[in-house]
């Protein structure tokens, strides 16, 4: 969730999302991304426009200005549990 | 996607999906469903694979359509889901324990004062249990199941735990079962001895006979169900504790050797059974009737007191020998 918000700030459509997001190294799957980017979407956090100038009309997402700030809040989360988890490691690894 | 087969296996696909997805949600959830997996297509078949294998495999990897379908929609399913599971619970539990007896009890205690037979009683009594226990579940149910799907905020417990919801420290040994099987067999003795009165087992000239002498009305009868009403008090206490202690079981072994030795006594005078009662005896081969029918219920008396003061001993014995538990005195 927090990498969808985060590589959609460059509007983008469901299946390319998916590829972008698997070569990055993401496990995800089209069945749970579609429906969590919909979710996204009616919690504000995402908008979304179609878009018909190919043949095949696409839908693309894009992060809300609120979409944003949750990134940034929940980023600054991992941060703080990534560093608690190092610490950890840097202390709790000598006996 | 050219060939119309294939086309209708995504068609048959999407429409699976969209089952459940509100209406106006539909036609937009449609065009990108249709969107996504046509363009997972395209890059298989980029890649190489036949139009045929690659939508096979783009709808393989997709899934279950029902389960997508529950993912775009949100559905709960679930009848009570834990965010309501410990209240519903806590109130089926309260209610079935306290309303089915009662219920029942009263139910009793009418029929008995209607006069009607034992097996009616009997019959009817478990009846309502078993009507009213299924009617209590099904309807605290249906609150909770409609309460999960329609309270805003579903994912937060419905009360905020406080400090004040922890728990006494009580090792509960003594559960809810025990005790309302427990009130139910006092309150079910209660009411044979009242019903008994009325009772056309025996009748003479088509009048009732009462089955316990009614002379013993004047002191016995009264004093038993007495200490049967004491013993009910004593449940109820017993069960607020948690634990019998040692002298709960003191008191309780008080009551019963209250109602045990005078019924004894009253057997061996040939004062428990109506003279009228037994007098109707007809066991056929059986010469004594009535002293079959004492020895039984002395035996039975003995039996009964036995086991109990027994079977509370052990829970005593096991709520001390645990050392877990507090056990306090009274």
């Amino acid at each position: 969730m927090l990498a969808c918000l985060r590589v959609l700030r460059e509007p983008g459509y469901g299946y390319a999302l998916l590829e972008q997001l698997e070569s990055a190294g993401f496990e995800v799957q089209g069945n749970t991304l579609y429906p969590l980017l919909r979710r996204l979407e009616s919690q504000g956090l995402l908008e979304s426009d179609w878009n018909t100038d190919e043949s095949r009309p696409r839908k693309f997402y894009r992060t809300t200005e609120q979409g944003d700030a949750v990134e940034r809040a929940l980023r600054a989360d991992w941060q703080r549990l990534d560093d608690a988890i190092n610490g950890l490691d840097g202390r709790g690894g000598r006996p | 996607m050219t060939s119309t087969t294939h086309a209708s296996l995504t068609d048959r696909y999407v429409a699976a999906a969209l089952h459940g997805v509100p209406h106006d949600e539909r036609g937009d959830l449609e065009l990108e469903l249709r969107g996504s997996i046509g363009d997972a297509v395209d890059a298989r078949v980029a890649a190489g694979e036949s139009p045929a294998g690659a939508e096979s495999a783009v709808l393989s990897e997709l899934g279950d359509p029902a389960r997508l379908a529950d993912r775009y929609s949100g559905r709960v399913r679930q009848l009570i889901g834990p965010t309501v599971y410990r209240e519903w619970w806590r109130l089926l539990r309260v209610l079935l324990a306290v309303v089915v007896p009662i219920v029942v009890g009263i139910d009793v205690i009418a029929a008995v004062l209607d006069g009607d037979d034992a097996l009616d009683v009997f019959g009817s009594a478990l009846a309502a249990a078993f009507e009213l226990s299924v009617q209590l579940c099904f309807w605290v149910t249906l609150v909770f199941a409609v309460i999960e799907r329609t309270v805003p905020g579903g994912t937060q417990s419905m009360d905020e735990w406080t400090l004040d919801d922890l728990p006494e420290v009580v090792d509960r040994r003594v559960g809810v079962a025990d005790t309302a099987f427990w009130l139910v067999t006092i309150a079910l003795t209660v009411a044979a001895m009242l019903w008994q009165r009325g009772s056309t087992l025996v009748t003479v000239d088509g009048s009732p006979v009462a089955i316990l002498e009614p002379d013993n009305w004047s002191f016995w009868w009264p004093f038993l169900i007495a200490t049967l009403v004491a013993e009910a008090v004593l449940a109820v206490v017993v069960f607020r504790r948690g634990v019998w202690t040692p002298a709960l079981l003191g008191v309780y072994v008080v009551l019963e050797l209250a109602f045990a030795l005078p019924v004894l006594w009253l057997l061996s005078q040939d004062r428990v059974f109506n003279p009228e009662f037994t007098e109707q005896l007809d066991w056929g081969s059986v010469s004594d009737p009535a002293g079959l029918l004492t020895t039984i219920a002395a035996v039975s008396v003995v039996a009964i007191t036995v086991w109990d003061i027994g079977e509370k001993s052990v829970s005593v014995w096991r709520s001390r020998g645990d050392g877990a538990a507090p056990v306090l005195g009274v």
